[in-house]
């Protein structure tokens, strides 16, 4: 059975993006395009991973993180920012992010290190 | 027969220069012929200080035989030079003695004997002053029968009634009066209006006032038209209540000088008790009032220097806050740029990474990757642009390419620019304008990006659904432009610092994207034109930014 993952992101482009890559890959893809959607998503619905942006409308990606991972213990969450700062970083993995990758990446190491957590 | 007569007797039958004078010095009668001699008019010379007329350099020797003769009751001959009327200097030798004074029973006054010893213009006598016979003036024989018939004419004034002392006590506690630096003055509060009935030398001196021309006067005459200072009701209220008092007051002497009079008064009462005397002491303590005077004011400045380092201290703390603030501003750009930068190349890179690896998209979707590559491509060019527009117009490169321009049609291209992207700008528009055209003098392509940075900024902080009006008016020589949004709205705090650079709103639970360079910009460029913009907002209820261009850059 293929794996399910949210991905939180706003910015179209990255949306298209990421949304390629995981589909061609065999995820199957849940989009928000901001915080309040991504909780909503998290309330009704189980998934595998979690891809957040932390710049987000509304309500942002540390939220999400941290209700996500209230919710569930277990679930791989990963961060894709473009904060690079450590400050931010921290704050990520402190509210209960696994990892957190800044832009630009690499795609390949985007799909390996979502592959570490399941 | 008194003093007066008596003098007025003498001068009459002698060729002798005799002068009367107080215990201090001023002179109260001069015979016939030291007028003549002097040169001087009686009132010329009446009620002076002999001191005046003396040859500066002999005034010291002079005072020093004054001193001897009131202290020390010893005559001495002393040689000195005064000035005549007609300007030259008269060689003189005095002689002076002690008598009882005419208006105090029991005060003194001098009379001198003076010889002229060389006059400078008629050589009369010729002498040498610098022979030690006429210095010292050898003549004991004559000046012995000086010295008796001064005694023997004045003998019986010596003999003084002494109801409770001996004559050399009394004299004694008279000498120790006369001799006092402070002024000693003895009113008697038996007379109407508390005349003086005494003054000593010292208060002679200090005040410039003779005995003759006090006694019988209440000392208020000290007080010039000064009557209404606050010691005054002091030493009144202790009068009244016949009791000792110090008070400071601010006097005149004769001659109009201020000083400043610190009087001890103290009540005098007989042996049953009853008061019958005031004595005063005063003493003129100016130079210690103009000292504390002086530290008053160098403690005013003292304390303005303080209060002018505290403000410089203040100025260096907030010059140092705000290097903090731009600091921060810095770091917020640095942050935020980069941060700018990060997400179009994030989208280029990762999409030409799976265009390179990627066989198996399809045309169309290839096509469009290529696509979000430009556009985002772009967005990078736009970000550089803007922070060199901002450089440009800080460094006052930046120039308007200004004509006569529709401000209709301007507005209409920015809104179809900002509509162009219809993805992100999905705000629908309002464009209300009473004029089919109006003509603006300035730069087309400068006006639309200051639009569309509005516009931009609109759509960032409203919902995407929220019609964003623009509003087009006119007022004499100028149009208004106005873009309002139903959006979040500006904080009051936020509102100052909109337009200072790099500063970004702060949304707490949300970020919003933006190098804050676009309010900065667009104010720069409004006001090349000449023109202002300003901002009307409410939390909640969304902004109002309204441009304001003359119709004409020049006039």
């Amino acid at each position: 059975m293929s794996k399910t993952i949210l991905l939180v992101e706003d910015e179209d482009s990255m949306q298209i993006l990421l949304t390629y890559v995981l589909k061609s890959k065999g995820f199957v893809v849940h989009l928000a395009s901001n915080g309040k959607d991504a909780i909503s998503l998290l309330q009704t619905s189980e998934f595998d991973v979690l891809c957040t942006d932390i710049m987000l409308p509304e309500v942002n990606g540390i939220e999400v993180c941290a209700y996500a991972r209230k919710k569930y213990p277990d679930l791989p969450i990963i961060v894709i920012s473009s904060k690079s700062q450590e400050k931010e970083i921290e704050t990520a993995l402190e509210v209960g992010a696994n990892d957190y990758i800044t832009k630009p990446f690499d795609v390949d190491y985007l799909l390996q290190i979502i592959k570490k957590y399941l | 027969m008194n003093n007066t007569e008596w003098f007025d007797f003498v001068s009459e039958v002698t060729d002798d220069i005799i002068t009367r004078h107080t215990l201090g010095g001023l002179f109260l009668q001069v015979s016939r012929n030291g007028i003549l001699s002097f040169g001087y008019s009686s009132e010329e010379i009446i009620t002076q200080s002999p001191y005046s007329f003396i040859h500066e350099d002999d005034i010291a020797i002079v005072k020093n035989n004054h001193t001897i003769l009131i202290n020390e009751r010893k005559s001495e001959w002393v040689k000195y030079r005064l000035k005549h009327k007609k300007g030259h200097y008269l060689f003189l030798q005095s002689y002076g003695k002690l008598i009882h004074s005419a208006t105090d029973p029991l005060g003194y006054e001098i009379i001198l004997y003076t010889k002229i010893l060389n006059d400078e213009d008629n050589k009369t006598i010729s002498c040498d002053l610098n022979s030690s016979e006429l210095r010292y003036n050898n003549d004991v024989t004559s000046q012995k029968n000086i010295d008796e018939s001064w005694e023997n004419s004045h003998h019986q004034h010596h003999k003084l009634p002494i109801p409770y002392n001996t004559e050399e006590e009394i004299r004694i506690l008279y000498r120790a009066i006369n001799s006092s630096t402070n002024g000693i003055t003895v009113a008697d509060c038996r007379k109407p209006d508390m005349p003086l009935m005494f003054v000593n030398p010292a208060f002679e001196a200090m005040t410039g006032y003779a005995i003759d021309e006090v006694v019988g006067k209440n000392c208020r005459f000290l007080q010039g038209t000064e009557n209404d200072q606050p010691a005054l009701d002091t030493l009144r209220k202790a009068i009244r209540m016949a009791e000792p008092v110090v008070v400071t007051l601010r006097n005149y002497k004769k001659d109009g000088t201020l000083f400043w009079n610190k009087l001890e008064l103290a009540p005098v009462r007989d042996s049953d008790g009853i008061l019958t005397h005031y004595i005063g002491i005063a003493s003129d303590i100016s130079s210690e009032v103009i000292s504390r005077n002086q530290i008053s004011e160098l403690n005013l400045m003292l304390a303005e220097t303080n209060d002018q380092l505290r403000i410089e201290r203040d100025r260096e703390r907030e010059y140092a806050k705000s290097l903090e603030k731009i600091n921060e501003l810095k770091d917020d750009f640095v942050s935020s740029v980069s941060h700018e930068f990060r997400t179009p190349l994030a989208s280029i890179i990762g999409f030409a990474q799976t265009l390179l690896k990627d066989n198996t998209i399809s045309e169309h979707l290839r096509e469009k990757f290529i696509h979000i590559i430009f556009n985002d491509g772009k967005r990078l060019a736009r970000i550089v642009e803007d922070m060199l527009d901002i450089a440009r117009i800080e460094s006052g490169k930046s120039t308007l390419f200004a004509e006569n321009h529709d401000i209709v049609s301007i507005i209409k291209d920015a809104m179809s620019a900002f509509s162009y992207d219809k993805e992100k700008n999905t705000n629908p528009l309002n464009f209300i304008t009473p004029f089919s055209e109006v003509f603006v003098e300035c730069d087309k392509d400068k006006i639309i990006q200051v639009l569309l940075n509005l516009l931009t900024n609109a759509q960032k902080f409203s919902p995407s659904d929220e019609e964003i009006i623009i509003r087009l008016s006119e007022e004499d020589d100028k149009i208004h432009i106005s873009v309002k949004d139903n959006g979040i709205g500006i904080h009051l705090d936020d509102i100052p610092h909109l337009f200072e650079k790099f500063y970004r709103v702060k949304h707490p639970g949300q970020e919003i994207r933006g190098t804050g360079l676009g309010l900065p910009i667009a104010k720069n460029l409004v006001e090349l034109h000449g023109g202002t913009i300003s901002v009307i907002s409410t939390i909640g209820h969304g902004s109002e930014f309204i441009v304001s261009l003359p119709k004409n850059m020049y006039e």
